[in-house]
């Protein structure tokens, strides 16, 4: 009983972070149309930049991590100024093969300047356990848990409450009729990337002691925020939190329970079947017009 | 024109018969041999990607399961290539069926990621699946087509690089004919009104989802048969050679080539084998390279080589006939 | 006679009632005029009509034919195709291919000659006659090579309506055809209008230019936030005050 919570801790942890990734996948897709492919490199790049500031400059754990959260960020604003302003007009598949390419790019020159080595960023949290109900938790992994949930929140309100969320609400919903009511369309694209590039950063900032970094790392995890996005909604947050957690756990149970092979298969083989059983995705948005 | 287009299609098969004869060089055949069974893997992405307008990412998948199931029949159940190799085309025909029933009804971009999902599956399936098919070690020592005989005489045996040669370029030829046979027909018609406008294409009375899985189903088909040529030509298959970087690999092919035209695929395959073999000395630098050659040319060049040439107005333009949509227009 | 019949037509988005419970009939022959504000749900009637929405109630009829709920293509089949109000056709093909795919549903060559039979003498030079006269019927003969991209907006419009009749149609539904067109223009397309109806096709007709309306429809149905507020001849329905409180009541929000 007690491996079955650790499980179940340990999905959230990892659900967690796919929570963080998703987030910025489906406001990214939302706002601006977008399906961007390479998310799951700016969340490898992220990882690699607290990597650097620990290891080379001995920064510590949090605030490195806000630093590289801050700097891919930026990324963003100039992948959103560089490359998908003046795409704008561009066919969606077109763009879709765009961002695989610069998938393809970012991955295999991280492997060029980095070297497939793996690493892992040192904090002293990997070692640190908390007792909570007669179970060890690895405070890493609660720092996952806790640090997303404050953030799902964030962003939560900040979409709900803030003028430049409803701005972006308003653009999600219908981009001539914002623009029309005087909505910087520009501006409220390059805050969409910044905050989605942000949170993947910090989403392999806190995986990043418990899993390897290396180039390859965003591969799977972005596409397992498609398939959280096609389980819960695209566009919509509180869709993908709950599909971010419970395929984090759905694949740690799986993993412990039925065949550790499945653990990155799960997912593929969930958005199959469902798109079997229920063809308009589970919330209906994704079928032909 | 159409003349001087049939002669020249004459010329060059002509020469492509004579090739072995000319250029003696092994390992020019052997090059020569993998782009063939390339050109039949874009031809047959071309006609769901570039025709039909629907980005598929699980090529890899029929191609694997096309391999796999030649090689297994051979070797398990001692069937003969020339059996196999049909049975291989139905697997990949049951496969594309499976996949495309559910997915072909999402939007383009929800269809193309569901197919990489899909991709992922069959390959995790191929790697995992020890008992049958040799998981992670792949399968060795696959056996060679069976020699025919015809009448009691000749003997056509094809364990020679240059006998290959001739077996791939045959079949090669083969799928080009069936592919510009299906594209112009009534069925390609629907498929390029599909990518056009599949809404519009809707209200003028097409069945989009027959139209769509017949697609589907014959670039599956086709790629089963690549699949089942490379692994009685290699002699060894492992699942790495079917993931998703082969899908885009072919992908890419089509792309640069020129999608949604007769020729560009070809041109995409022959370039795309035999660059990375000149380009050794950058092996390093070669997938840096790839994402980049991607991005510029979707940004740039959408219309890949053929609408280079198109564009460079050249005497041959007028042979490529008409791009489609999206590729048509140079950056934006 | 009547071709088309719908009783209690309703479609709901979510809480939304886009058309609720809407009742009419088309004859046989007739021009009916479909208007309304902007909003009214006339184009959600012609999407319902033409199976790109399922309806949340109600029955429509065609032909003698339980429609309801059919998809898209099965109806095209059955005779009743529709335009849309933003012109839509295959703009990077020329017009004759434009025409030769609106032929689709109907060159019956079974599955497997779907996969053959394009450039066989026999059937497609028909084809290419039939289109031919098609062109003509409406104008376009001199455009027949051209990318409908290249083609002025008004030819463009024309295509959209020629693709449709190479359905072989019994029933059109045009959604506003003269939108953006100068005086002449509509004059013109009033002429085809009239023309198509000459050969015995039916037509059902969104428009916001009164004077196409009252020119051409022999009778007028009139919905107002989903529902049918009014039916009538032209004379009746200017005269009703019902219909002109919508329109006004429509103006001064605007």
């Amino acid at each position: 009983m007690e491996t079955f919570f650790i499980h179940l801790a340990n999905g959230l942890a990892i659900g967690s972070s796919y929570v963080l990734i998703a987030l910025g996948f489906t406001l990214i897709f939302g706002i601006l149309d977008i399906i961007q492919l390479a998310h799951g490199e700016i969340y490898m790049l992220g990882a690699y930049c607290t990597y650097f500031l620990i290891s080379l400059a001995g920064v510590s754990f949090f605030p490195a991590l806000a630093i590289s959260a801050v700097v891919i960020a930026g990324v963003g604003l100039l992948l959103e100024r560089v490359l998908f302003r003046p795409l704008k007009n561009v066919p969606l598949l077109n763009v879709l093969l765009i961002t695989i390419g610069l998938s393809i790019f970012l991955q295999n020159g991280a492997t060029l300047l980095w070297t497939p080595e793996q690493r892992t960023i040192p904090t002293p949290y990997m070692t640190q356990t908390l007792r909570f109900l007669g179970l060890a938790i690895t405070v890493q992994r609660l720092l996952v848990v806790v640090v997303s949930v404050i953030l799902m929140i964030a962003v939560i309100f900040f979409i709900r409450h803030s003028r430049i969320g409803k701005a972006m609400r308003a653009v999600a919903q219908d981009k001539e009729g914002a623009a029309v009511a005087g909505i910087n369309i520009n501006l409220i694209r390059g805050v969409t990337l910044a905050v989605g590039c942000g949170l993947a950063s910090v989403a392999g900032s806190l995986v990043g002691p418990i899993y390897l970094v290396e180039p390859t790392m965003g591969a799977t995890p972005v596409f397992k925020a498609f398939v959280i996005v096609i389980l819960g909604g695209m566009g919509s947050v509180g869709g993908s939190i709950i599909g971010g957690l419970f395929l984090g756990v759905i694949e740690n149970l799986s993993a412990a329970y039925i065949s550790m092979a499945l653990k990155d298969t799960i997912s593929f083989i969930l958005m199959v079947a469902i798109l079997w059983v229920r063809p308009a995705g589970i919330f209906g948005k994704i079928l032909e017009e | 024109m159409r003349s001087i287009k049939g002669i020249s299609v004459f010329i060059i098969i002509v020469a492509l018969f004579a090739l072995p004869i000319v250029v003696k060089d092994s390992y020019f055949l052997y090059l020569a041999i993998l782009a063939g069974i390339f050109v039949i893997l874009a031809q047959s992405l071309n006609v769901i990607v570039g025709y039909t307008g629907q980005m598929s990412f699980c090529h890899s998948a029929f191609f694997g399961v096309g391999a796999y199931t030649s090689a297994l029949l051979t070797m398990n159940l001692k069937f003969s290539f020339w059996v196999a190799l049909p049975c291989a085309m139905i697997a990949g025909l049951i496969l594309g069926l499976l996949i495309g029933y559910p997915s072909l009804r999402l939007r383009g971009p929800y269809f193309a990621i569901v197919t990489v999902g899909c991709a992922e599956v069959v390959r995790s399936i191929l790697y995992n699946w020890v008992n049958l098919t040799g998981g992670p070690m792949g399968l060795p020592n696959i056996p060679p087509p069976d020699p025919i005989a015809l009448g009691n005489f000749i003997t056509l045996s094809f364990d020679t690089r240059q006998s290959y040669y001739y077996l791939v370029l045959v079949f090669a030829l083969f799928t080009q004919l069936i592919i510009v046979k299906v594209i112009n027909s009534k069925a390609g018609r629907a498929f390029v009104a599909i990518r056009e406008d599949e809404g519009f294409a809707r209200s003028i009375g097409i069945d989009i989802m027959g139209y769509k899985i017949l697609a589907f189903s014959i670039s599956a088909i086709f790629a089963a048969m690549a699949g089942s040529l490379y692994a009685h030509y290699i002699l060894f298959i492992s699942p790495v050679s079917f993931t998703i970087m082969e899908s885009i690999n072919v992908i890419l092919m089509v792309i640069v080539g020129g999608m949604g035209t007769i020729v560009g695929p070809i041109f995409g395959a022959i370039l795309l084998t035999a660059l990375p073999e000149l380009m050794r000395v950058l092996s390093d630098y070669r997938m840096v390279l790839y994402g980049l050659v991607l991005m510029m040319v979707m940004i740039f060049l959408p219309g890949g080589l053929v609408a280079a040439l198109k564009l460079s107005g050249s005497f041959l333009s007028r042979a490529f006939g008409r791009l489609p949509k999206g590729v048509s227009s140079v950056g934006s | 006679m009547s071709v088309l019949k719908v009783s209690n037509l309703s479609k709901h988005f979510g809480g939304l009632a886009a058309v609720g419970g809407v009742d009419f009939t088309v004859n046989t022959g007739e021009i009916v005029g479909l208007i309304g504000p902007n909003g009214a749900g006339k184009t959600t009637v012609f999407n319902l009509l033409t199976g790109v929405y399922v309806p949340t109630r109600g029955k429509i009829t065609f032909d003698e034919v339980d429609i309801t709920g059919w998809k898209s293509q099965k109806i095209v089949k059955q005779g009743l195709v529709r335009t849309f109000q933003q012109t839509r056709v295959l703009f990077s093909l020329p017009v004759m291919e434009n025409m030769l795919t609106g032929f689709h549903c109907r060159t019956g060559s079974g599955n497997w000659g779907v996969l053959w039979k394009r450039d066989s003498k026999g059937t497609e030079e028909s084809w290419h006659d039939k289109a031919l006269k098609i062109l003509t019927f409406v104008g376009l003969l001199d455009f027949k090579d051209e990318l409908a991209q290249n083609i002025p907006q008004d030819a463009q419009r024309r295509l959209a309506i020629a693709v449709a009749l190479a359905t072989q149609p019994k029933m059109l539904l045009l959604d506003e055809p003269t939108v953006g067109m100068n005086p002449s223009e509509t004059q013109e397309m009033i002429r085809l209008i009239g023309a198509i109806q000459e050969k015995g096709i039916t037509v059902l007709l969104i428009e916001h230019d009164m004077r196409v309306v009252m020119g051409i429809c022999q009778r007028i149905i009139v919905l107002n936030y989903g529902l049918k507020i009014a039916e009538g001849s032209p004379q009746e329905i200017r005269r009703n005050p019902e219909v002109i409180a919508a329109y006004l009541g429509s103006e001064e929000s605007a």
